[in-house]
């Protein structure tokens, strides 16, 4: 599994794929207040991606991967995210 | 009267070449390889040869090599083809064609360069 | 229709046959490499065919195959079941545009979506093969469309090398422009005024590659803090390319992920996704619909961008920009936003690095500006840039040096001179055009630079330029230019190609043609001064000379590519002389070699060739008698067939039938010589004559038959798709065995067999073969054998149908007739196993449990059986419970000509076909006998039930009887039945040709046709089915 769910956190990680987007959509649906963490992701959908921008949560770690951070930052991190 | 020689394995691009260069007055034969086209150019007069380059049996490069080998029948040769890379122009300059055009073939411009190329004809 | 159109049509049927023909073979075949070969030499003539008219759908997809092929040819190994679904589809496709051309009359209706998806799946395909291999550690599930792909990652694994090996064409092209790009930066700044004029050259280059696209607007629609972002990333390119992707909003179910697709870009550097879905509530949110917009900048070229995307090409805007143009601003204008002295202090600030002057004098400026204006947005880079953590100060001054000169650019003061500027652009020309206008400076700047040698001679004459001056027209100007671009570059060849001197000699035609043409009288003689030169060996005073009637000479492209290609070629030309070159051949070019082009000739051509022209005779004798056969046979060979109308061999077929029936005439025309006239003589002659015609006729009858002859091949070759369609979507295993395909017969026959034999295939993969599990719990091969079987049985042609499934159960059978109503329980009990499997060709009989879509369409074997029927075939069916089931169809080599027996009865002559013919007899009255109110008689150990023909056919006389008290009797096999049909007389066999009955005789159902014989009277031809 590429995302790991607690009450309060989805860990995401390795590589997020268009599969995992319906799961993701409805647990950010019934947590929300839930954050976050991408630290171990290396890669997500687009289709994840958007999910994630349309939640506006809170990302409690940005990507390792450097060059998935420099493209997803800008659009993520709209919500009162510690950078 | 002008006398062109189309070779391409497509009978539907011999057609399309034939129908223009036939409604502009010139008179046309046509080959469906390299083969084939060799023996017409050695055999007839061309003033111009519109060559495809993949075709079956012996490709365009490999006809224009051969033909270019042939003292009496050095008309310029139009190359016509799909590929746009330049790597496909150099062999074909390099083969002896003088003209390479890219398919999609636009009939005014290739018009033009017939014209140049062989002067106009009355239809 | 045009003619045109109706050519194209019939073409890419005949190509789309070879295409299926060829990705069955590629599945099957050990050399995949050639037959992949030739599969894409194939698509690719299609797809070049498409070009010629205005059809995008049916381009694109063929264009998705072409690439695929061009992919796979590369690596075979890529090939897999999967990718010849893909093409499969895509061949469907093409064949049902096709028809609806047809039908339409020229205006398709075509279903782009489908032509998106098909397209996408292929091209999805080879994505996640470069994708797997891009990224082999992460399973690439992420694609819905692809599942098929995905579960094939094993067989992609391989092809890591692939993607290299595709770019290749690209690559050198591409390199040489970025080296010349880095050039034209640094020189830039010196030459302003030089800058011009090669500007206004090159509009009149007579470059035929389509304009740049103007990306200006998407460029400034990204969010400045964004770009000055991708600004510092870029620091140290001064060139890159600026991408704009916008995917199509359902590209997800096509497999894509456009975000992966953007971040894998060759030489990504910086990426920004334009997403509005902030905006979208998370209830609201469909996360299936791609809505995003993807900005970002790659170190490539714009070839190699172009090439990562090329199956999503009308997706994305790819042009090259100037790193500076990044931090370009956009806003009002307003010249006197800030004071002269204000953006001195603040230059000079700048230049001296102190920063926190700069930030006090911005601070300063902005707090009395208006925002939104472009001045301001300049400043609050420059805050940015000032603010920045972590940010290297080399690349920190010579962004703030090169927003500095935006801002005086803004504020059209003049340019403030810093020192030892590392900036990599003047801001010159920043305007609406600040993107296209630099590019295409700075390619002009290219080839200035690279060119040096060239541009000596045009900068001399460049007051006067014949060509340009001679007052052309401007189509013929620009394809002059572009022409003789092209032969300075053939002429700049040097090599020593046996065709090298035919090639300058075809360089000379076009030009002395294209002056001619052009009634150029000055420039022509002049031109004949340098080909006299160039003739006798001086090739480059013709190339000066070409030079100077050149507007514009682009740098030597060629060099370095040739070069390499040069040696390519040669190897390719040394091969050829192996296979082909005759020593004479070789010889006489070798002296028009050093005849015509002494300087280039050199040692190479003058020790190789002669060496090889020496060993050849000796090392392949039969070369040269070999090579005028290899030459001409394919052409003769290619003339030889003929497309005939259908029609005109109908046409032909008639009147060999009449000329039959006339013929037989003479037999009648000696007999009554004889026995009317007495003429015993002539009648001899005449049937001697007559012999010498039938020879003639039959011979003739045989030679048009043969041209309607079809090999079994033309249906058997649909079969291979067919099965394995089939057998796929069961997800059964089926082997299919073709035998006997060169088996021939007629047309019509042929053709009518196709269906029925479809069915029979679909019945037997659908009913017959088990699944995979079941077949090895029976103790048989997991795969299934099903095999059709074509063979020649004297006049006959035999269709045999074997499947190794699960048979038919004779009883259920039996239960389901009786349930049916289609026998009764005594006959339940009679049948044998035999009989019963049989009773599946009765009408209304259907075995399928449930209606599958396969082959339970409400038509059953009966179909089948009437099919076959119509075309005077039988069939018949075997069954094994547990070891399969075999279907014997045997049919009629032609239908054309009937072999009939003349019967009489009650006066009228009638014909029965003899194949249904078992024997004549003569039975006497008395061993008649009437059993259950039905006359029968016993023929050799054997009941036969006897019917009266009259009776039949509701004749009111009685059949005669002859003197020995006998009836005439005619045996004949109807289904599976014997009888013996009751007539007056026999009267012999012949050939007719029968004609269908038409006008209100048509609905005479007893009568099959009727047919004119030899005394010129009709024969009615019955159809004892019917009549029983």
């Amino acid at each position: 599994m590429a995302i790991v769910y607690s009450d309060k956190e989805a860990k995401l990680s390795d590589v997020v794929s268009i599969q995992e987007v319906d799961g993701l959509l409805e647990w950010l649906l019934e947590h929300p207040d839930a954050t976050v963490n991408l630290a171990e992701c290396q890669h997500l959908h687009l289709a994840a991606l958007q999910t994630l921008a349309s939640s506006r949560r809170t990302i409690t770690a940005w990507p390792d991967n450097e060059s998935l951070k420099g493209w997803i930052t800008p659009l993520l991190s709209t919500g009162d995210t510690p950078q | 009267m002008k006398h062109v020689l189309i070779v391409d394995d497509a009978s539907t691009v011999r057609m399309y070449h034939r129908n223009l260069l036939e409604a502009a007055g010139y008179t046309v034969d046509e080959a469906v390889n390299g083969i084939e086209a060799l023996e017409k150019a050695l055999e007839g007069q061309f003033d111009l040869y519109i060559v495809d380059i993949n075709m079956p049996k012996m490709d365009g490069y490999e006809f224009l090599q051969q033909l270019r080998r042939e003292p009496m029948h050095q008309a310029p040769a139009i190359m016509v083809s799909t590929e746009a890379a330049e790597l496909d122009h150099t062999k074909a300059f390099y083969s002896g064609a003088n003209l390479y055009m890219v398919k999609p073939i636009k009939p005014l411009q290739m018009m033009t360069y017939v014209r140049l190329l062989m002067g106009e004809e009355s239809a | 229709m045009t003619p045109l159109l109706e050519q194209f049509i019939s073409e890419t049927r005949d190509l789309l046959q070879g295409i299926s023909e060829q990705l069955l073979e590629v599945e099957k075949s050990d050399d995949k490499k050639t037959t992949l070969d030739e599969l894409f030499r194939v698509v690719h003539t299609l797809k070049g065919n498409t070009g010629l008219f205005e059809f995008p759908d049916l381009t694109r997809v063929l264009h998705a195959g072409e690439d695929v092929m061009s992919e796979a040819r590369e690596n075979p190994a890529l090939w897999d079941q999967a990718l010849t679904d893909y093409l499969f589809d895509a061949m469907d496709f093409v064949a049902q545009f096709c028809d609806s051309i047809e039908e339409t009359d020229g205006n398709p209706v075509s279903d782009s979506a489908l032509a998106n998806t098909l397209a996408a799946n292929l091209r999805a395909y080879l994505e996640s093969s470069s994708q797997e291999t891009d990224a082999a550690a992460s399973e690439p599930e992420d694609k819905p469309a692809t599942k098929k792909a995905a579960s094939k990652t094993t067989a992609k694994k391989t092809t890591a090398k692939k993607k290299t090996a595709a770019k290749k064409t690209t690559t050198p092209k591409a390199t040489e422009k970025k080296t010349t790009e880095k050039k034209t930066t640094s020189t830039t700044k010196k030459a302003p005024a030089k800058r011009k004029t090669t500007r206004k050259k090159a509009a009149k280059r007579p470059e035929l590659a389509t304009g740049l696209q103007p990306l200006d607007e998407a460029l400034f629609s990204v969010d400045r803090a964004a770009r000055l972002s991708a600004w510092l990333q870029c620091a140290g390119h001064e060139e890159v390319v600026f991408v704009e992707y916008t995917p199509l909003t359902e590209c997800f179910f096509q497999g894509d992920d456009p975000l992966h697709s953007a971040m894998s870009t060759p030489g990504a550097i910086w990426g920004d996704l334009d997403c509005p879905c902030g905006e979208t509530a998370l209830a609201d949110l469909d996360p299936y619909q791609c809505v995003t917009k993807l900005h970002f900048i790659s170190s490539a070229s714009i070839e190699e961008v172009e090439e990562h995307f090329r199956y999503v090409p009308d997706q994305i805007k790819v042009q090259d920009i100037s790193v500076s143009t990044l931090l370009a601003p956009l806003g009002e204008e307003q010249n006197d936003a800030l004071a002269e002295e204000a953006l001195t202090a603040l230059c000079q600030a700048i230049e001296a690095r102190d920063h926190a002057a700069v930030e006090r004098d911005i601070d300063a400026a902005l707090s009395l500006m208006n925002v939104d204006l472009a001045v301001a947005n300049v400043l609050t880079d420059m805050k940015r840039l000032l603010t920045h953590a972590g940010i290297d100060s080399a690349i920190q001054q010579i962004g703030l040096v090169t927003l500095a000169h935006y801002l005086c650019y803004e504020l059209h003061a003049e340019p403030f001179a810093f020192t030892e500027v590392a900036a990599p652009e003047a801001p010159e020309g920043v305007s609406d055009d600040a993107v296209s206008g630099e590019a295409e400076q700075s390619a002009d700047q290219s080839s200035n630079s690279d060119s040096d040698d060239g541009r000596e001679n045009t900068d001399d004459a460049s007051d006067e330029q014949p060509l340009a001056a001679a007052g052309l027209e401007e189509d013929d100007l620009e394809a002059m230019e572009h022409i003789l671009q092209v032969q300075r570059r053939i002429l700049r060849m040097d090599s020593d190609d046996p065709w090298a001197s035919g090639r300058v000699d075809a360089v000379i035609n076009v030009l002395i043609n294209c002056y001619d043409n052009l009634e150029l009288a000055d420039a022509r003689q002049q031109l004949d001064v340098v080909i006299e030169s160039a003739r006798s060996g001086d090739i480059e005073s013709l190339v000066e000379w070409i030079e100077g009637q050149l507007s514009y000479v682009p740098p030597d492209l060629d060099v370095s590519v040739a070069d390499d290609d040069d040696e390519d070629v040669d190897h390719d030309l040394d091969d050829d002389v192996d296979e082909d070159g005759s020593s004479e051949e070789l010889e006489s070019e070798q002296k028009s070699n050093q005849e015509n082009a002494p300087a280039s000739s050199d040692t190479k051509a003058a020790t190789s060739a002669p060496a090889s022209s020496v060993s050849k005779p000796a090392t392949k004798p039969t070369t040269t008698a070999k090579e005028p056969e290899s030459k001409s046979t394919p052409s003769i060979t290619a003339s030889r067939s003929v497309k005939v109308d259908q029609e005109k061999i109908d046409r032909l077929m008639n009147l060999i039938g009449e000329m039959i029936v006339a013929k037989n005439a003479l037999p009648f025309l000696a007999k009554r010589a004889e026995e009317q006239h007495g003429l015993r003589e002539m009648a001899r002659e005449i049937k001697e004559q007559y012999a010498v015609v039938n020879r003639i006729a039959e011979e003739m009858q045989d030679s048009i038959m043969q041209i309607r002859m079809m090999p079994f091949s033309f249906i058997s070759m649909r079969f291979p798709r067919l099965v394995r369609d089939i057998s796929r979507r069961l997800e059964k295993d089926v082997q299919l065995i073709i035998e006997g395909e060169d088996t021939e017969a007629d047309k019509n026959i042929i053709e009518s067999l196709a269906e029925p034999l479809i069915h029979i295939v679909r019945n037997s993969l659908d009913h017959g073969i088990e699944m995979p599990a079941v077949r090895e719990k029976a103790g048989k091969p997991a795969a299934g054998t099903l095999t059709i079987r074509a063979s020649q049985e004297a006049d006959r042609v035999m269709i045999e149908i074997n499947d190794d499934g699960k048979g038919i159960d004779p009883e259920v059978i039996k239960a389901k007739a009786l349930e049916k109503g289609l026998i009764d329980e005594a006959t339940q009990q009679r049948l044998t196993d035999r009989e019963a499997v049989n009773l599946v060709l009765l009408p209304g009989f259907s075995t399928a449990e449930e209606v599958s879509d396969l082959s339970g369409r409400g038509v059953g074997m009966d179909a089948v059986r009437s099919a076959v029927e119509k075309v005077n075939g039988t069939m018949a069916l075997d069954s094994e419970t547990g070891k399969g089931t075999r279907i014997r169809i045997s049919l009629p080599m032609s239908i054309a000509v009937t072999r009939v027996m003349i019967v009489e009865s009650d006066k009228q002559l009638m014909g029965i076909p003899m194949d249904q013919v078992l024997e004549t007899v003569r039975v006497p009255r008395s061993e008649i006998y009437t059993v259950k109110h039905v006359q029968t008689t016993v023929l050799r150990d054997r009941i036969v039930p006897l019917k009266s023909l009259n009776q039949l056919l509701a004749l009111p006389s009685p059949q005669t009887i002859n003197e020995e008290d006998e009836h005439a009797v005619l045996v004949a096999r109807v289904g599976n039945d014997v009888i013996g049909l009751i007539v007056d007389d026999f009267r012999g066999s012949v050939d007719i040709i029968q004609k269908p009955m038409s006008g209100v005789l048509s609905g005479i159902q007893a009568y099959s046709g009727a047919a004119l014989i030899g005394d010129g009277s009709v024969l009615m031809v019955l159809n004892l089915k019917e009549v029983l």
